[in-house]
């Protein structure tokens, strides 16, 4: 008999309430769990050594557990496999159980589902596919095209109520030209047939960004082969929000060269499907004003000594501050990426010397950061030497340096995630941030997923100021394909190979694949 | 003492340099419209905060002067809109004509915006929204209304304002044009 309340939640179960019920795992010896759920916390961002062992024991692959099913249900033993199952009596009981609870999950549907996170932020649309392996995460909208700037028949010019405030300067000085003159500067600032172009950049910007970077399997003892890639469609329309779709979005028209982006994701009480966007119409492409490169140092021709541009490098230091190290939950190791960004250097060098001049005032602008607060500088800053001619400046340069896609920003809160940016005195970036070190509002979701948790941190990561989509924001899709499927036994990660049974239906009762099969891929 | 004069002095010649010249007498009704060096006595004031950006504020003081505070600097060249860094500081712009300026104190009165709440914010949760302050003082009263989450966040009293102070500000510009209004 299959385990009662196997914690599957099918669609048709989805509106029965059904609690959850304890995880498979719970009736494994406790050292034997306790080793299951430390591997389990081990995702590929852990780079744990500890974490691959138990690859080791994954020998058997799905076509194996094809045949062991179909031995199952065979017709030698159909009925009397029927009695025993509803006894509980077959030889192997457990393990019979377990991969016909597989079939049963595998024969089913789970999803679409509208979703909101325990965050509190968002909404997006869940749906497992278990034969296909995919996680499809979908976010659909209306969107409302506003102008920037207008101007009416006596030439008057205003901004749009809520439009950055940027847009309220360039208001200010169009206002300051002649008449005729300011049709023509706010063309740019009004949108014409260019909506289509826009939607379509929205949708394929947000789907690259976000999907397929990382995957999921199942942890369930023999179902460890099932996994979810993950798939992100994005709907927008023209108009307004229908009923079923999750945002109203707002874009202000602005020119190409706008400087400053305009994201907001409000999200108001009515769930999953009650959230306004608003963005400017150039935050689907990379930000103009790149928080990820400060201002260049500038050195006097023949000085290494920084002398005023001191105060340039306490910005940096602020403003780059490391957040706390998560580590694996497992090992203790921390987890790549996550440990502070990395600042690269390039200097350039003059007087006779060039390459020694440019390293001196690397190790000018070290020392400073050093000073001034900086922490592990030696592992986070990478030293470049621009020496091809006599120059003064270094150019500084934070982790990956490539500007943010507001964009694909805001679509993480829409996702449920919260910002990781990071503000603090004396830092570049001001605002309503948290300071760095402090916990974002996805913590907990993050911490679910085995890994240490999410900081404030001024990176590439894409919550941050960047646009890499790192393990931890995938933090709210895990919770979703756990809800969607009712099953908590998800981590981080590809699938593996599932469980060698070891009763009756260990090695030697059917073929052993070939290592090099498809099986293993 | 000549020392802390010497520094008083430095200050002073350093808020003039920046801009900030004005405002430094009080008010009819004592310090309730004083902006503690900046600009002033103040009539009305929006200021934009929004995160990860220095803050942007339109400021009309008594006398009709625009100031505005900005870390952008903004060119039109043959319609072109060009956006560069500069100094965070107060700017003054240009002049208020006295009849725009008497519409900006109207509209103060009757948009009722002396008794907004001083806090709107929208339901729910929002991230990444402006922050905008309306203060103005008039009559001997100081007000200030802040929208936390702009733009979801809205107030009839303070889109009536923005209204006519939009039109004051171009009536000045079209005024200190040489040609008298473009």
């Amino acid at each position: 008999v299959s385990r009662p309340a196997p914690a599957l939640r099918r669609r048709r179960d989805l509106d029965h309430g059904v609690p959850p019920a304890a995880a498979p795992a719970a009736l494994l010896p406790a050292e034997e769990r306790a080793a299951e759920e430390s591997a389990d916390a081990c995702g590929p961002a852990c780079e744990c050594d500890e974490c691959g062992s138990r690859s080791g024991r994954r020998v058997v692959a799905r076509s194996i557990l094809d045949t062991v099913g179909q031995a199952i249900s065979g017709a030698v033993g159909a009925v009397v496999d029927a009695v025993g199952d509803v006894l509980d009596i077959r030889e192997c009981e457990e393990e019979k159980d377990a991969l016909e609870d597989k079939e049963d999950f595998l024969d089913g549907s789970y999803g679409p589902e509208d979703l909101r996170p325990p965050t509190g932020l968002g909404g997006f649309g869940a749906a497992y596919d278990p034969r296909a392996e995919v996680l499809t995460i979908s976010l659909r909208g209306g969107v409302t095209f506003t102008d920037g700037l207008s101007i009416d028949a006596a030439g008057n010019v205003t901004a749009a109520a809520g439009a950055h405030p940027n847009a309220g300067a360039a208001a200010t000085q169009i206002m300051s030209l002649p008449v005729e003159q300011r049709a023509a500067a706010v063309a740019p600032w009004q949108w014409g047939g260019d909506k289509a172009t826009w939607l379509a950049g929205f949708e394929s910007g947000i789907e690259s960004a976000w999907g397929a970077q990382h995957e999921f399997h199942c942890t369930r003892r023999y179902w460890e082969d099932i996994g979810a890639q993950v798939e992100v469609e994005v709907t927008v329309h023209e108009g307004a929000k229908a009923d079923d779709e999750h945002m109203s979005l707002t874009v202000f028209k602005v020119p190409d060269t706008f400087v400053g982006g305009v994201g907001v994701v409000s999200s108001g009480g009515g769930g999953a499907l009650d959230n306004r966007m608003t963005l400017n119409s150039n935050d689907i492409m990379a930000r103009r004003d790149n928080l990820l490169v400060p201002q260049a140092i500038t050195f006097a021709p023949g000085s290494t000594a920084l002398g005023a541009a001191a105060g340039q490098v306490s910005v940096i230091a602020a403003t780059y501050a490391a957040g706390l190290t998560p580590s694996c939950s497992y090992c203790g190791k921390n987890i790549e990426g996550t440990s502070g960004p990395v600042l690269t250097i390039t200097c350039q060098g003059d007087g006779p010397d060039r390459d020694a001049s440019a390293r001196a005032r690397f190790d000018a602008i070290t020392a400073a950061l050093t000073a001034a607060g900086f922490t592990d500088t030696e592992a986070r800053t990478v030293f470049v030497a621009d020496t091809a001619a006599d120059g003064q400046t270094c150019r500084v340069v934070a982790d990956n340096g490539a500007a943010q896609i507001v964009a694909a920003h805001e679509a993480g809160h829409m996702f449920g995630l919260g910002d990781e940016y990071a503000v603090g005195a004396g830092s570049m970036i001001t605002g309503t941030g948290r300071t760095a070190g402090q916990a974002t509002r996805h913590d907990q979701l993050v911490r679910d997923m085995g890994l240490q948790g999410s900081v404030a941190e001024n990176n590439d990561n894409i919550m941050s100021v960047g646009n890499v989509v790192r393990p931890q924001h995938y933090a709210t899709f895990l919770w979703a394909l756990r809800e969607v499927t009712g099953m908590q036994e998800w981590a981080l990660g590809p699938a593996g190979i599932a469980t060698l049974p070891t009763c009756s239906l260990g090695p030697g009762d059917f073929p052993v694949p070939s290592p090099d099969g498809p099986q293993y891929a | 003492v000549p020392a802390r004069a010497l520094a008083g002095a430095l200050v002073a010649a350093a808020l003039l340099a920046a801009g900030c010249g004005g405002g430094m007498a009080p008010s009819d009704d004592g310090t309730a419209c004083m902006t503690g060096g900046e600009p002033g006595p103040l009539l009305v004031e929006e200021r934009t905060e929004r995160p990860q950006v220095p803050p942007y504020a339109r400021r009309v003081t008594e006398d009709g002067t625009f100031w505005e505070l900005s870390a952008v600097r903004v060119t039109v060249e043959g319609g072109e809109t060009r956006f560069e860094p500069q100094p965070l500081r107060w700017r003054a712009r240009w002049s208020v004509p006295p009849a725009d300026l008497e519409r900006i104190r109207a509209e103060i009165r009757a948009s009722g915006i002396l008794d907004a709440p001083e806090r709107i914010a929208p339901q729910g949760t929002s991230i990444g929204g402006s922050d905008v302050t309306w203060t103005v003082c008039l009559d001997g009263r100081t007000h200030s209304v802040l929208l936390h989450g702009a733009p979801d966040a809205r107030h009839e009293a303070t889109d009536r304002l923005k209204r006519v102070l939009d039109r004051a500000l171009q009536a000045g510009a079209d005024a200190a044009r040489p040609s008298g209004g473009g």
